[in-house]
């Protein structure tokens, strides 16, 4: 066998490094994606394997479609994503601007504004489930002092239960979003502000000018992660309301935990879990196209320059 | 005026940061009788009480002992395999790079719902619910994309002719990678690791779904769990949570600059 | 020690062929330098006889051994990078005594090397520090130590002192023509500044576009360019380029262009050239001010202190000259120049610019 060549054997060393990862990856997630889809075309009900598992062909998306409760999670889920991104991004552009400057105890501010991101969630969920408490909880405090008569119980009102997620979904993670804008504004040369202030613009119109526009990828990436994320909560909802009261907080994540883990109808839970995946799909490709095209040219630019070295 | 702006403004996100965390350590620290009072009492009397019965009653340091065992594992795995998967996609020439880098990507973004019954069914099959590998190995697909990321990232911003003078020193490939690069990564190895940590320590879904038995739970799933006879243990609850996040706080008091910096890097490149 | 031999040697990145099938040979223990602008393939060919990237097409011979198919830790050769490429993680000794370490030698001897290649490059009292507590030039010194340690067949120089200000560069430079006087190995440097070039090669090899121009010593080089591309890239300031056609009249050569029109005498290279269109190429050091048929306005005068640079205006363009330091006139006067043969070229009509 002749002697391999110097980039022959360079591809081998990469693939024996890349193997382990493409391993765990191949095992934990492609398959279970299409064993999901598999187990969604049969009846399953874990608890009873007597039944076995019968191939039903598409009948659990026939019921998946007519199932009132699960077009109530997703609109649900639906609500939250738009609800809770845009706050998020809204307080994260305002966090990531004070951190941005130079200041004495910035890295105290910037620890005191990650602790939110950085705690486990169902324990913030905690947190806030008793902030939003009948009795003992700050809000009602806040609002109503010691008028104790006009304590509200917020979690068991729908309207209100719902808006409590979204409020602790927006604190915990206005941070991160806030980190993934600075990424972006850490970009913006110094030069363009003074650029600017020499031309005359004041503060809000080198914001609305300069920062808004050179940031908007840094943008688009921190709506393209927050997205993913707020379509996949659970944590809140499972701590802080259950999915009530009447279904109000009943997100697709959760309501296919119930059906396939708690009520053990791992058919039809698989059967929501492929609606999962599919949109997250639709909004992954959805997002691909606006900023994507940005990203291969410099993913290309990339690999033409580390292919030719040397000048 | 500006300043003054900009100081009441920063006051105001870092109030409304920590508030709910204060309110809790406030809580944890007040006696039986003050947690039910009505309206709410601001300033907590200072009683261990809390913390010493959900160590007791509720066997918290267990639940910190499988968090620990758990998290600690996943950290110490993915960050080697990151490692070498995050040096070949930085800087051997392959082909899909960007194929491989995007797949990683995409698993980052997978519900977990959607991957959560065959990965149960699996681990059932190997007889892996309520063992610790049952968990750890999700966990280290999960964590996987992140640190190959940001260990890639920061590979790529090492010289390049440092693997030429190396290769003409007389160096192999794995040479080249354990003697020259290995000592160089140990920045970027330390920020993926600790952003690992702090995920695989915070995860719910998965350990509420492969751990069932008490004794085998990490500590979010006992937290979401608690309860009482007929009421909820706040009190407990917010001892509990203390102490769970504790760890986290100095993690991040102490290395807030690289993980920013971390978590960054994924952002700039990606 | 040993020769370079290079045969036809093509490489594409992609679509963009960067070597377009080029040959020389390097003498055993000659200091060669391959020079160009950015982009026409030193650097890349530089690369594909160290062993790092390997050619599409060509062959490579070090010594008497063909090395094309070889990695460059059998190549035996060593390499000086621009950016130094210290380990930074290890001490200077450390960074020097690798490559021995690499190859096994015995503790002693590593020692003995490493010692002996700081003595000569007078860095002894570096030999404990990190690179990153060392200047420039001192980074660059253990990098050639590195490099010399191993008293390899052949050195390889990127660049080198690119990343240095300009005094620097001049001080190394001489210190690299003495380390060349003193190993007596054979060298093969790659630069794209011309004056390193003609102050350091014994042979010049110009590159373009992925393809040989010239190879000579610096004098071949300076005094008979090949074409216009290594006119122009030899010789600062720039040589001047007139456009114009060659006339005979009477056994005498005129050269025209524009309002400009003046005898060639030597006719040796007017051969070529009746009747049709040429470039000329003039260097600054040829026109002589005093009388003559050449005549404008000066432009622009830069006085360096040892010699003055003027531009002058000449019909409808500028030329660049070397006068002495006391030339008398100022900007806005009119003055007279003469030709001298010497350093008068003559191309196919075309464009200097690369």
């Amino acid at each position: 066998m002749r002697k391999l060549t110097l980039l022959e054997r360079e591809r081998i060393f990469a693939c024996s490094l890349i193997s382990p990862c493409f391993l765990f990856v191949a095992v934990f997630a492609f398959y279970p994606i299409i064993y999901s889809f598999y187990l969604s075309l049969h009846r399953i009900i874990i608890g009873l394997p007597g039944l076995g598992e019968k191939f039903i062909w598409f009948q659990n998306y026939y019921e998946l479609f007519h199932d009132p409760v699960a077009r109530h999670a997703l609109g649900n889920t639906l609500i939250f994503v738009f609800s809770s991104t845009f706050c998020e991004l809204v307080f994260g552009l305002i966090i990531a601007l004070v951190i941005n400057r130079h200041f004495r105890g910035r890295g105290l501010v910037r620890a005191a504004v990650l602790i939110p991101w950085a705690i486990p969630t169902v324990i913030a969920s905690q947190m806030w489930r008793f902030i939003f408490n009948d009795k003992y909880g700050l809000v009602n405090f806040v609002l109503f002092g010691n008028n104790v008569g006009e304590y509200q119980a917020w979690l068991a009102d729908p309207f209100f239960a719902f808006l409590a997620v979204v409020v602790a979904d927006v604190w915990k993670t206005s941070s991160f979003a806030a980190l993934l804008i600075l990424a972006g504004m850490q970009t913006i040369p110094e030069e363009l502000y003074e650029a600017a202030q020499i031309d005359g613009a004041n503060a809000w119109r080198r914001f609305t000018g300069i920062t808004l526009p050179l940031i908007r990828p840094a943008l688009l990436i921190a709506l393209l992660f927050r997205t993913m994320d707020a379509f996949r909560v659970f944590d809140l909802v499972y701590v802080m309301t259950q999915g009530g009261p009447a279904d109000s907080t009943n997100v697709l994540q959760y309501y296919g935990y119930k059906k396939m883990f708690a009520e053990g109808l791992m058919g039809y839970g698989s059967t929501l879990s492929m609606l999962a995946f599919l949109i997250t799909l639709i909004i992954a490709m959805f997002y691909l196209g606006i900023i994507g095209k940005g990203l291969i040219r410099a993913g290309v630019q990339n690999e033409t320059m580390r292919g030719k070295p040397g000048r | 005026m500006k300043k003054i702006c900009f100081f009441i403004t920063t006051a105001t996100v870092v109030f409304l940061s920590l508030l709910p965390f204060f309110w809790f350590v406030s809580t944890s620290l007040k006696t039986e009788l003050e947690v039910t009072a009505i309206p709410p009492i601001l300033i907590p009397a200072g009683s261990l009480a809390f913390y010493r019965s959900s160590i007791e009653r509720y066997d918290l340091l267990h639940f910190l002992k499988n968090s620990l065992i758990v998290a600690g594992s996943t950290t110490f795995l993915t960050v080697s395999l990151a490692l070498l998967a995050g040096y070949a996609l930085a800087r051997l020439r392959i082909r899909w790079r960007g194929l491989i880098m995007g797949g990683l990507l995409a698993v980052s973004m997978f519900p977990q719902i959607s991957i959560s019954g065959p990965v149960w069914k699996i681990l059932q099959a190997w007889g892996w619910l309520n063992t610790y590998q049952g968990l750890i190995l999700p966990y280290v697909t999960l964590t996987l994309p992140l640190g190959v990321w940001i260990i890639a990232a920061f590979f790529q911003e090492l010289p390049a002719d440092l693997e030429d003078a190396a290769k003409i020193d007389g160096c192999g490939h794995f040479q080249t990678l354990f003697r020259i690069i290995l000592p160089l990564a140990v920045p970027g190895v330390f920020t993926a690791a600790i952003l690992i940590f702090i995920y695989a320590w915070n995860e719910f879904f998965f350990a509420l779904l492969i751990m069932t038995q008490k004794g085998y739970q990490t500590l979010p799933v006992g937290i979401a769990l608690f309860q009482g006879q007929y009421t909820l243990p706040w009190g407990e609850i917010a001892a509990a949570s203390t102490i769970a996040t504790l760890p986290l706080v100095f993690l991040v008091a102490l290395f807030q600059k690289r993980i920013v910096r971390g978590l960054s890097a994924g952002a700039v490149k990606g | 020690m040993a020769g370079l031999k290079i045969q036809n040697l093509v490489k594409s990145f992609g679509s963009k062929q960067v070597l377009e099938g080029i040959s020389f040979e390097v003498a055993d223990g000659e200091f060669c330098i391959l020079v160009g602008p950015s982009g026409c393939g030193k650097s890349t060919a530089l690369r594909l006889i160290a062993g790092l990237d390997r050619q599409d097409g060509g062959k490579i011979f070090i010594g008497d051994s063909e090395v094309s198919e070889r990695t460059p830790r059998e190549r035996d050769i060593a390499m000086v990078f621009q950016n130094y490429a210290l380990y930074p993680q290890m001490s200077v000794y450390e960074n020097m005594a690798f490559p021995l370490k690499m190859r096994r030698s015995p503790r002693w001897e590593i020692e003995a090397q490493v010692r002996e290649a700081a003595r000569f490059l007078e860095i002894e009292e570096l030999l404990a520090r990190k690179p990153k507590q060392l200047s420039g030039g001192q980074r660059q010194r253990v990098a050639i130590g590195r490099a010399i340690v191993r008293k390899p067949q052949l050195f390889l120089f990127d660049e080198p002192l690119s990343n240095l200000d300009a005094k620097l560069r001049n001080a190394m430079r001489i210190e690299l023509a003495g380390l060349h006087r003193k190993l007596g190995s054979t060298m093969l440097y790659v630069t794209h500044d011309q004056t390193e070039a003609m102050t350091l090669g014994q042979k010049i090899i110009l590159l373009n576009e992925g393809k040989i121009q010239q190879i000579g010593t610096p004098e071949d080089v300076y005094e008979r360019p090949a074409n216009l591309f290594v006119a122009g890239f030899i010789g600062s300031p720039q040589m001047n380029f007139l456009r114009g056609t060659i006339a005979s009249e009477g056994g005498k050569h005129f050269f025209r262009s524009g309002n400009l029109s003046f005898e060639v005498q030597d006719k040796e290279k007017l051969r070529l050239y009746g009747g049709r269109e040429v470039t000329m190429g003039i260097r600054p050091e040829a026109l002589i001010p005093g009388g003559g048929p050449l005549k404008g306005q000066i432009e622009f005068v830069e006085r360096l202190g040892a010699e003055t640079i003027i531009y002058v205006k000449a019909g409808d363009m500028t030329l660049v000259m070397r006068v002495p330091a006391d030339f008398p006139k100022k900007v806005g006067e009119e003055a007279a120049f003469s030709l001298q043969a010497r350093g008068a070229h003559f191309f196919p009509a075309g464009n200097p610019n690369y």
